[in-house]
């Protein structure tokens, strides 16, 4: 099977022809539901894990938009075997076009569509409040049946924004001390905006903000710390916090997994995130390091059309199975 | 805020002991000093705090006698607190700039000049529990013996199977966190001569087990192992 049987765009795939079953999975949501996949470091995976479960879901028939939103360093296009763009976000921020929909292209996989980044020497790796209100209410007004948001590196406000607008929160991390420190800056990063921008009275937002400083004269520490902070100035507040905190919940994804231990470290990283933000995380599952994708990556293919038979595989479809279960429900 | 040795835990108040031992197993990995999970989001002193609630937790849940007493305070709100995380400490200067929230009864109209926090304010009540607040404060129980006294005729079977009771566990559940085979639990505790295992492999099980029940696994290795050398005799 090579990706060149799949050019035509609009060309249909049968998972069964690869060996891909569907099973487990079900009853899914009916309305829209956007995906964002960040984690704050680069070169972890975020755009192979995007483009990969982006088939996956075309697979089952469902139509899928890919959007690339890494608007420095956009690629999502290469690993789906897309060539060079020839419309990009920038048509859109830059005002070249009025509607997302004119940047939708085809790729050889049926239901698939792909918005690539800037692709532009100049860029558009910082966006204004107002470009970047506008470009989330166009991606909510894409049609489709998942929405699957690839996002760069780094902790940009735009960044933050583009995953505090998902629907489910996804970070991937690799199991190294640096994708963890990078991962939870950018979680306690998206927590505190997601917290300052829902909080209308301003004395509690200079709290949340003063709890933003690690050096803040109250002692906060966590949010944990926070919320007590606030129940003891205000209850009601206390009350509000709380709830937003309960609210906000993350799916977590472990790539590149080499040993049963590191395994675990996706066990871990949840109990230590519950622990410390008092939110809820959910464990989906992780990728192990295979050959067999480094290899499709090399090929500029998904591994689920390169190499169908691989471990990854399996691991992506029991991440898929438990990223479509409702929110909460026990994986 | 303040939360219950199962909170703590993360498992239901109905959890079995299997699910405390797995939890506590999984808590414990999260927290320990040389886990890259815990590293730049809790300071080395804040994670050895967590861990040694962590332990206490464990401590109590984990034998069902502890448990029982533990559960019978809960529902009576007489189990004392402390806060569940690094206590955040209110800046005992005032405040600056003031944090005035939006007024509730309680709160004074305005505050024209910076006011001392109230050191202290109750937690709204859990709705688990009928008074609040609770916490648990190491000396709120007897502190964990290193090792249960050992029978002075040294270990036998009888007694494994009573150590394993005192967890309020059943075979099944050791097999389950061990991975020991529930018919070699079984051997071990009836002294069946003819299905226990080899000796290496024995000495390895009864490690497991004493650590398990939390049992000098030295002196239960080798109590048990020369009983069984003395049945062996008296049996040929």
């Amino acid at each position: 099977m090579t990706f060149n049987r799949l050019k035509q765009p609009g060309a249909s795939f049968d998972p069964r022809a690869v060996n891909i079953p569907s099973r487990g999975i079900g009853p899914l949501p009916t309305a829209k539901t956007v995906w964002a996949i960040g984690g704050g470091k680069g070169g972890i995976g975020k755009t192979l894990l995007t483009s990969n479960m982006a088939v996956y879901l075309s697979w089952i028939n469902k139509r899928v938009v890919v959007v690339d939103l890494d608007l420095g360093g956009s690629n999502l296009h290469t690993s789906l075997g897309v060539e060079a763009p020839t419309k990009t976000l920038s048509d859109l921020v830059l005002g070249k076009t009025d509607r997302i929909a004119d940047l939708l292209q085809p790729t050889s996989i049926r239901g698939l569509q792909i918005i690539s980044g800037a692709f532009d020497p100049i860029g558009i790796t910082s966006l204004h409040h107002a470009q970047r209100t506008r470009l989330i209410r166009q991606i909510d007004a894409i049609d489709a049946d998942f929405v699957l948001l690839d996002l760069g590196a780094g902790t940009s406000s735009s960044t933050l924004d583009f995953f505090l607008a998902a629907e489910r929160k996804i970070i991937l991390v690799t199991p190294e001390p640096t994708s963890i420190e990078n991962a939870y800056r950018f979680i306690k990063l998206a927590f505190y905006r997601m917290l300052r921008a829902a909080t209308p009275s301003p004395e509690a937002r200079h709290l949340i903000e003063q709890a933003m400083d690690l050096k803040n004269a109250y002692g906060i520490k966590s949010p944990r710390d926070l919320l007590q902070e606030m129940r003891r100035l205000s209850p009601d507040h206390g009350v509000a916090l709380e709830k937003l905190m309960a609210d906000f919940s993350l799916s977590l994804i472990v790539n590149q997994v080499r040993a049963k231990s590191e395994s675990d470290i996706g066990k871990s990283i949840q109990l230590v995130c519950e622990r410390y933000f008092g939110m809820r995380v959910d464990y989906m599952g992780y990728l192990p390091y295979d050959t067999a994708v480094w290899q499709s990556v090399r090929r500029r293919m998904p591994f689920l059309i390169d190499a169908p038979h691989s471990i990854a595989v399996t691991h992506l479809e029991s991440i898929l199975r438990n990223l479509l279960k409702p929110a909460g429900e026990k994986r | 805020m303040s939360e219950n040795y199962y909170e703590l835990l993360k498992v239901s108040p109905r959890a079995t002991v299997a699910e405390i031992v797995t939890a506590y197993h999984a808590a414990r990995n999260a927290f320990s000093p040389d886990s890259i999970a815990v590293y730049s989001l809790f300071s080395a002193e804040d994670a050895q705090t967590e861990l040694k609630k962590l332990e206490e937790a464990y401590f109590t849940l984990s034998n069902i006698d502890r448990r029982r007493e533990y559960d019978r305070r809960l529902q009576q709100g007489t189990v004392p607190s402390a806060p569940a995380s690094a206590p955040a400490t209110a800046p005992s200067a005032p405040l600056a700039p003031v944090v005035r929230l939006v007024p509730t009864p309680a709160a004074p109209a305005a505050a024209p000049s910076p006011q001392p926090l109230p050191s202290t304010q109750p937690f709204p009540a859990p709705a688990f529990f009928p008074q609040p607040p609770y916490s648990v404060t190491p000396t709120a129980f007897p502190a964990a013996p290193s090792t249960p006294p050992m029978p002075p005729e040294g270990v036998t079977g009888a007694w494994m199977a009573q150590a394993r009771e005192r967890q309020g566990m059943t075979i099944e559940d050791v097999a389950q966190l061990t991975k020991i085979p529930a018919r070699t639990i079984a051997a071990i505790e009836t002294e069946n001569l003819s299905t226990l295992p080899a000796r290496v492999y024995l000495q390895g099980f009864l490690r497991n087990l004493a650590r398990q029940y939390h049992m000098d696994a030295t002196a239960t290795i080798q109590t048990y192992l020369a009983r069984i050398d003395s049945l062996k005799k008296g049996a040929a």
